[in-house]
């Protein structure tokens, strides 16, 4: 925690990573509202989900925007100063994967099409292995946004460490 | 070539290969402007034909109940029935063969939550589909699917999550 608070000092001192911070929360806020939904419009994305927006969805989006807020000039200053960032922002990256990914996999043609195609190659997978996994993922969704939201308050506290850990780590 | 770049130039050339492929492998469910093949579906514990409804315009649904777009498909419908009875359109909402392979809500649970109002209505007809109804119409177990079928049995359009796609299904019952 100390960490963190030393390290968002550090960071936000400069005007620069305040707007980079705003942007970027923008920016993946809007892309979360439109894809999140897909849930209930069978993997279409865009303006339309925003009429399938809920309340849980809504809080989803917004808190895993603001980390991605606070992550991307965190990213970005220990870039420019050339300390070690590739373990945060890649592991930030398999956060916003997992977010983005999951609604997409659960109800729409994706995996149906995919388990089709490797049927016939693996026949076991014929039949409901596709249903079995969709379904998994469609009653399963808030665990996996879970997963996601941990992953990036991970890359959040790698990102912080190595803020705080200063020019001894510079690559 | 480093063992690396061996094993990237596989794996793109056998991912090409399969893909080419894929005809072969993959069974197409019915396109639009080809005639609904004919199969059977139980409906209140009777064994019901597609082709009773010849002469009627028909929505073909299958769906699985645990699916979330399904749910939000249901409830779509129920709200714009109205439009869907004025132009003539019978709804048939099959829950797919074996749930689409996952565990969910019964169907009735579903109907009783999302359409209520609608469930027990002349234009609409619930049931199951059997097996070989799913293999002709879902081969690919898609958690839904549906087919617009005109009143000479010829499908006009093929879709999924009716939520998202209402604007087709609206044109098709004004026509």
């Amino acid at each position: 925690m100390k960490n963190l608070l030393l390290s968002f000092r550090e960071v936000f001192s400069s005007r620069a990573a305040w707007i980079v911070s705003i942007v970027s929360f923008v920016v993946f806020l809007g892309i979360y509202l439109m894809t999140l939904p897909a849930t209930f419009t069978g993997g279409v994305v865009g303006f339309k989900a925003f009429a399938f927006l809920t309340p849980e969805l809504i809080g989803w989006s917004v808190l895993m925007a603001v980390l991605l807020g606070v992550l991307m000039p965190m990213t970005v200053y220990l870039l420019r100063r050339g300390y070690k960032a590739r373990g945060g922002a890649g592991t930030a990256a398999g956060g916003l994967i997992i977010s983005l990914v999951t609604p997409l996999l659960c109800c729409s043609p994706i995996l149906p099409i995919a388990f089709s195609f490797l049927a016939g190659l693996i026949p076991a997978l014929a039949g409901g292995a596709g249903g079995a996994v969709q379904g998994f993922l469609a009653t399963h969704e808030w665990l996996f946004f879970t997963v996601a939201t941990a992953i990036l308050m991970f890359a959040l506290y790698k990102n912080a460490k190595e803020v705080v850990k200063g020019a001894c780590c510079a690559v | 070539m480093t063992v690396r770049h061996r094993l990237s130039t596989l794996i793109l050339s056998s991912s090409l290969w399969l893909m080419a492929l894929t005809p072969v492998f993959a069974q197409a469910d019915p396109n639009a402007g080809t005639v609904a093949p004919a199969a059977t579906f139980t409906s209140q514990g009777k064994s019901q034909s597609l082709a009773a409804y010849r002469g009627q315009k028909v929505m073909l649904w299958l769906f699985s109940t645990w699916c979330p777009s399904c749910q939000a498909g249901l409830a779509a419908l129920a709200q714009e029935h109205k439009t869907l009875a004025a132009g003539r359109v019978h709804l048939i909402v099959l829950e797919n063969y074996q749930n689409g392979g996952y565990s969910g809500p019964t169907l009735q649970a579903l109907l009783n939550h999302y359409a209520s109002a609608v469930k027990d209505a002349p234009n609409w007809t619930i049931g199951n589909a059997t097996e070989k109804l799913a293999a002709v119409y879902n081969a690919k177990a898609y958690p839904d699917i549906y087919y617009l079928i005109s009143a000479d049995g010829k499908i006009e359009a093929v879709g999924s999550a009716p939520s998202a796609s209402m604007n087709e299904i609206l044109a098709f019952a004004r026509k």
